[in-house]
């Protein structure tokens, strides 16, 4: 089956010049996102997902690379331009406090891309558009007038999904959506996530550190560490035959509730994730990686195809 | 390993703990009547959502509350000692000597403008009747311990030197130094990295191991409890809705709310539909009466609206405060 490309990056880096040294946060990165899928962006802290995440949606530029969204370049735009593509796709961030106005009531809030993008004329059209999208995110549509003070943790993470899907989205990006809520609010929020979807036809990337909560959401996943790609390949078959080396440390290392799978000698990864100003040369994971050999000090692995997706990495498992 | 847990004697009985937060027109209770029971040797965990009132039941243990709060009634018997009869300065005595507790985030914790070798060294001399350079060679062992590797060069690192990981291990260092019989972690990986947290959960296993130190592990993570514990506690709304031995929780849950629980959690090896619990946990200004699951629970009769269910024992120390309990699978 041919896949419809919504998203697509070329070579895309992203480098940060700071006091000591340049951040290498994205380091040549080629990904496509298709269309009505959930593409997970899966690493720990520092591997530039969030960056990587940013720079897809031009919220900071790239140092180069191309991206290419709807079938425009999204590098080379105007802002006007680009400000005419970003009404296509939205963004839902980490902390529900942080990202709300606290003087702003809801109403206001979740109509605030409708005003901006002068959606309607008339004040009660916008009213009753935004009353239906709380009622279908599941805040009572009488709170209207409330302020984000008033309002749980998952309620605002429901305003903050109501807000990005009030002009139609085409693509979402997800930014550790759940990751500060507790697992009874967690399971909500997910569900929500994947009903919007199935009804609007949403693609979402979702970028986050729990394994478990990617698993459920998305359909395929891509792994990184330290700015580049390690494995990007389906859902299922990534789960349950990792090819990466590091790909298998991440799903051995994740607490697993269930105490019948409970592994005392479990393989661990040792030492600690190295310095993105002062990365390692050849494979970027070859100093954590146990079965590094000469090649992956001196040669960077290419993204090759593989079983249901592709691999970075001169011995891959399996 | 379990049986030797369940015949081993009681380090530390939490009795019917009453903990208040006391303003001038306001009277809240995070804690109410918490019953909780850790043994030599034992692994036991305390789960819950924020606000169940976990934390607030390990710093009941501590003394260290908030100048807003204060234990109102129960008893907290380390050995034949009651923590709660104490002054400030006989409990600092003995949990400093018995007990020792690490947190979510180690910087906060850690002095930042003195090393952490020394930081540890201040712990060893102020429990301890022994000269500097041996207390500095001390330090560097426990080092060695926790995995911190080159530790006579970590030993004079500020602790921004050191990535969180490494932070961690610095506090478990220092709280292992004086060979306590009880630690308490609250939370102690939640900041960390997958990798990272594997590999201090493997570390607080080895310690445990080596050293028979009790653990009591607060924490909102099903994961970790599944990995470390040997019993758990699942609290919801300051009181403790179940008792189990940590096998039998996973395998029978019989509280609404932790099969609720178990089932909201996304699992690593399954794409089932997740069940939420519906609406959210009560404000402790606006605690239900009754059963305080009962808004939010599935099972709920007239009966749970208005009568509190006691913690009843189900049989082998598996207890739930339920009027309708889940039956025992199997």
């Amino acid at each position: 089956m041919e896949r419809e490309i919504l998203m697509q990056a070329k070579g895309v880096v992203k480098e940060f010049k700071t006091g000591g040294g340049i951040v290498h946060a994205v380091s040549g990165v080629d990904l496509d996102i298709y269309t009505g899928e959930t593409l997970a962006l899966v690493g720990e802290s520092g591997c530039g997902k969030s960056t990587l995440g940013k720079v897809l949606m031009r919220l900071i530029p790239s140092t180069s690379g191309e991206i290419l969204f709807d079938g425009e370049n999204l590098s080379d735009m105007s802002k006007a331009q680009l400000r005419v593509a970003r009404k296509k796709m939205q963004l839902i961030f980490q902390d529900p406090y942080a990202s709300l106005d606290p003087r702003m009531n809801v109403g206001k809030i979740i109509s605030e891309p409708l005003r901006a993008y002068k959606v309607y004329k008339n004040k009660d059209e916008e009213e009753a558009r935004v009353r239906v999208l709380m009622d279908r995110v599941g805040i009572r549509p009488e709170f209207y007038n409330r302020y984000p003070h008033q309002f749980s943790g998952g309620q605002r993470q429901r305003v903050g999904i109501a807000r990005a899907l009030a002009l139609n989205p085409k693509l979402i990006v997800c930014d550790e959506p759940v990751s500060a809520l507790d697992v009874s609010i967690q399971a909500q929020i997910l569900n929500l996530l994947h009903d919007l979807q199935e009804e609007f036809g949403l693609t979402y990337l979702f970028i986050s550190h729990d394994l478990g909560v990617v698993r459920y959401i998305s359909s395929r996943v891509c792994v990184m560490f330290l700015g580049r790609i390690c494995e990007i390949r389906d859902t299922e078959a990534l789960y349950s035959s990792p090819l990466h080396p590091y790909t298998r440390f991440l799903l051995e290392s994740t607490p697993q509730p269930n105490p019948e799978r409970r592994k005392e000698d479990k393989e661990l990864l040792s030492g600690e994730i190295p310095s993105p100003i002062n990365p390692p040369g050849g494979c970027r994971f070859h100093p954590r990686c146990p079965y590094a050999q000469e090649i992956c000090r001196q040669k960077q692995p290419e993204l090759k195809l593989c079983d249901s997706g592709m691999c970075a990495c001169h011995f891959p498992l399996g | 390993m379990k049986q030797q847990g369940k015949d081993a004697p009681v380090l530390l009985h939490i009795d019917n703990l009453k903990t208040v937060i006391k303003s001038k027109d306001d009277k809240l209770v995070p804690v109410d009547g918490v019953e909780i029971e850790i043994r030599e040797k034992e692994t036991v965990g305390i789960v819950g959502e924020s606000g169940c009132g976990k934390s607030m039941t390990a710093m009941s243990v501590m003394g260290l509350l908030p100048g807003t709060a204060h234990i109102e009634g129960g008893q907290i018997m380390l050995r034949d000692t009651d923590l709660t009869k104490l002054s400030q300065k006989e409990l600092r005595k003995i949990t400093g000597d018995n007990i020792s507790i690490i947190f979510q985030e180690p910087m906060t914790s850690l002095n930042p403008v003195v090393k952490v070798g020394k930081q540890v060294r201040e712990a060893i001399l102020l429990h301890e009747k022994i000269g500097k350079k041996e207390a500095a060679q001390r330090v560097i062992n426990v080092f060695r311990q926790v995995g911190i590797p080159e530790p006579e060069r970590r030993y004079h690192a500020y602790p921004h030197q050191l990535s969180g990981g490494l932070r961690q291990r610095v506090m478990i260092g220092m709280a292992m130094v004086c060979n306590p019989d009880l630690l308490i972690a609250d939370e102690p990986t939640t900041a960390l990295d997958v990798t990272i947290e594997a590999q201090i959960l493997h570390l607080m296993r080895q310690l445990q191991k080596e050293k028979g130190t009790s653990i009591l592990m607060i924490t909102h993570n099903l994961g970790v409890v599944a990995e470390l514990c040997d019993r758990v506690y699942v609290m919801y709304a300051g009181k403790v809705v179940e008792e189990s031995e940590v096998f039998e929780l996973f395998r029978n849950p019989m509280h609404p709310y932790s099969i609720g629980l178990l089932g909201a959690l996304p699992k690593i090896d399954s794409k089932q539909r997740l069940d939420s619990i519906e609406g959210m946990v009560p404000s402790l200004r606006d605690m239900p009466s009754g059963c305080r699951f009962a808004p939010r629970c599935p099972m709920a009769s007239e009966r749970c609206k208005n009568e509190e269910p006691p913690l009843t024992d189900m049989g082998d120390g598996h207890k739930v405060r339920c009027f309708t309990p889940a039956a025992r699978r199997g």
